[in-house]
């Protein structure tokens, strides 16, 4: 079977459970957000398929081979975190190319594509800069041009754009958008920010509850790449919004059912 | 601003010659030598060629004994900062380790292996050996998992990541340790000379202190002296600057 099967029974942290029976599938190419209250464990899932927590109890499969307890991650899988991550001393060349260490070291005469791709995120002429000389939004670029260079099929970000002022946090955006266009990788996208994950995705999986569940598997009308701060995206926010009122603090309660509740017993 | 830092240092410097100088004159003693009679017993010592032969000779043993010692350190500090079980095995050893006297360990590895260099450069190094350990366990533990979460997200290597991400974060701890250790070095290595060496500057003091010689003493001294600033200032510094430039 293509594509990206989570099934996780559950996961504790120091005995407290925090995901608790959990199922995403998602196909190849497919955007994927993931939404829900701080601690709701989107992170903690993130984790869980990048193979870097191997101790939950589930099954993750992708393209039909299982990715639990391999006791390392997924080839050509590409992974944004909060913070850039990057190495502060290697220079944002080399900050990419490390993600290519591994095909280098197995095949020497393999074609760095990673002064390609800094162009691509428009870092072109700060190639030989170190990550301290280079701003929050640039750094992120250069984790985004790591996050591509391995020519990703999977692609996981864990609130990558946090933090960043809205002009910046929307090229960055674009960039991602227009890159994905290219290279079509299935994408599980962990944001807190509703009508990022309304601009951004096909789907928007809502977490919530404790332990964390999927409450609400909502797809997104309309096509990826809308503007954060359109009316379309407003709109889709209100309506779902108006429907459960409580979605982002990770309760689903369904304002028409209420209603038509109270309707019944007058 | 660069050519202000090297006018303090050499300033420093010379204000600490002065100082011996007005000391000694007042003094007015064989027993406090001042800096100009050192400085020519300095330049008949080297012009007789025994100076720098001896001199070599116990740089050379400093160096072996450091890398040794620096080597062994860190691979073991590492492997204790990184693994909590084997940090508790060794623990013991270690605290045992930084609290023998360095005498003792002198005369053991005399004893045990005779009166030859391969002993003497043991005795130095394992003498440094725990404090390196101390430190560098200090650096690994510190590691930012979050960085190695990177490397091992993008299948880095193992090498690879030992290079370019783990290392890269224990160099500060590494200068520290390879600072304190060629200053510890140094001392023990003359001690150990002394003790059971037939050359070497420590060999040379032992000698100058049998005939009273205190000029030939501090005339060494100097020497030694100038070496160690030399390597701080040709090595050290330049060292620690290029893997730290990243910083600035």
């Amino acid at each position: 079977m293509n594509g990206l099967r989570i099934h996780v029974r559950e996961k504790r942290f120091d005995g407290k459970a925090v995901l608790g029976e959990c199922t995403i599938e998602a196909a190849p190419g497919e955007f994927i957000a993931l939404v829900g209250p701080s601690g709701a464990g989107k992170s903690t899932l993130l984790s869980l398929v990048a193979g870097l927590d191997e101790d939950y109890d589930g099954e993750i499969t992708w393209n039909g081979e299982s990715l639990s307890n391999r006791g390392e991650s997924p080839a050509h899988m590409g992974m944004m975190f909060q913070e850039p991550r990057l190495m502060p001393w290697l220079s944002a060349l080399d900050n990419v190319r490390l993600a290519e260490a591994e095909r280098m070291a197995r095949d020497a005469n393999y074609p760095s594509n990673a002064v390609r791709l800094l162009e691509e995120v428009g870092l072109g002429d700060a190639t030989a800069f170190w990550p301290n000389h280079l701003s929050g939004g640039m750094q992120r670029r250069v984790a985004l041009a790591r996050a591509f260079v391995v020519e990703p099929q999977l692609l996981l970000m864990d609130e990558p754009f946090v933090s960043l002022d809205m002009p910046t946090g929307n090229r960055l955006r674009r960039s991602l958008l227009r890159l994905c266009e290219r290279q079509r990788p299935l994408v599980l996208f962990v944001t807190h920010d509703l009508r990022e994950a309304l601009a951004l995705a096909d789907r928007v999986l809502f977490l919530g509850d404790t332990p964390a569940r999927v409450m609400l598997d909502h797809p997104v009308e309309g096509a990826r790449g809308k503007d954060l701060e359109s009316a379309e995206v407003a709109h889709a926010q209100q309506a779902l919004l108006a429907r459960y009122p409580q979605l982002l603090s990770g309760i689903l309660d369904d304002a028409r059912d209420t209603t038509e509740d109270d309707e019944d017993n007058a | 601003m660069k050519w202000q830092q090297v006018l303090l240092r050499a300033a420093s410097l010379v204000g600490l010659v002065l100082l011996w100088q007005v000391v000694a004159a007042i003094a007015n003693s064989d027993v406090l030598p001042g800096p100009l009679a050192v400085l020519n017993s300095l330049i008949a010592h080297t012009l007789s060629g025994e100076l720098p032969y001896h001199l070599v000779i116990t740089l050379a043993r400093v160096a072996v004994a450091f890398l040794m010692a620096m080597a062994i350190g860190t691979a073991i500090g590492i492997v204790m900062g990184r693994y909590k079980q084997l940090d508790m095995v060794f623990d013991g050893a270690l605290v045992l380790g930084l609290n023998i006297p360095a005498l003792v360990t002198i005369i053991l590895c005399y004893l045990w292996f005779g009166l030859n260099d391969v002993a003497a450069v043991l005795a130095v190094a394992l003498n440094k050996i725990p404090t390196v350990v101390v430190m560098v366990r200090e650096g690994a533990r510190a590691v930012d998992p979050k960085l190695l979460a990177v490397a091992q997200a993008y299948r880095v290597p193992k090498v690879v990541t030992l290079r370019r991400v783990f290392l890269p974060q224990l160099y500060p701890y590494l200068m520290g340790a390879a600072r304190s250790g060629l200053a510890l070095i140094w001392k023990i290595v003359l001690v150990v000379e002394l003790l059971g060496r037939s050359n070497g500057v420590g060999f040379q003091l032992h000698l100058f202190y049998q005939f009273f010689d205190i000029t030939s003493i501090l005339a060494y001294t100097l020497a030694f002296a100038g070496v160690v600033l030399l390597v701080e200032a040709v090595v050290m510094r330049p060292l620690e600057n290029r893997l730290t430039r990243w910083r600035t």
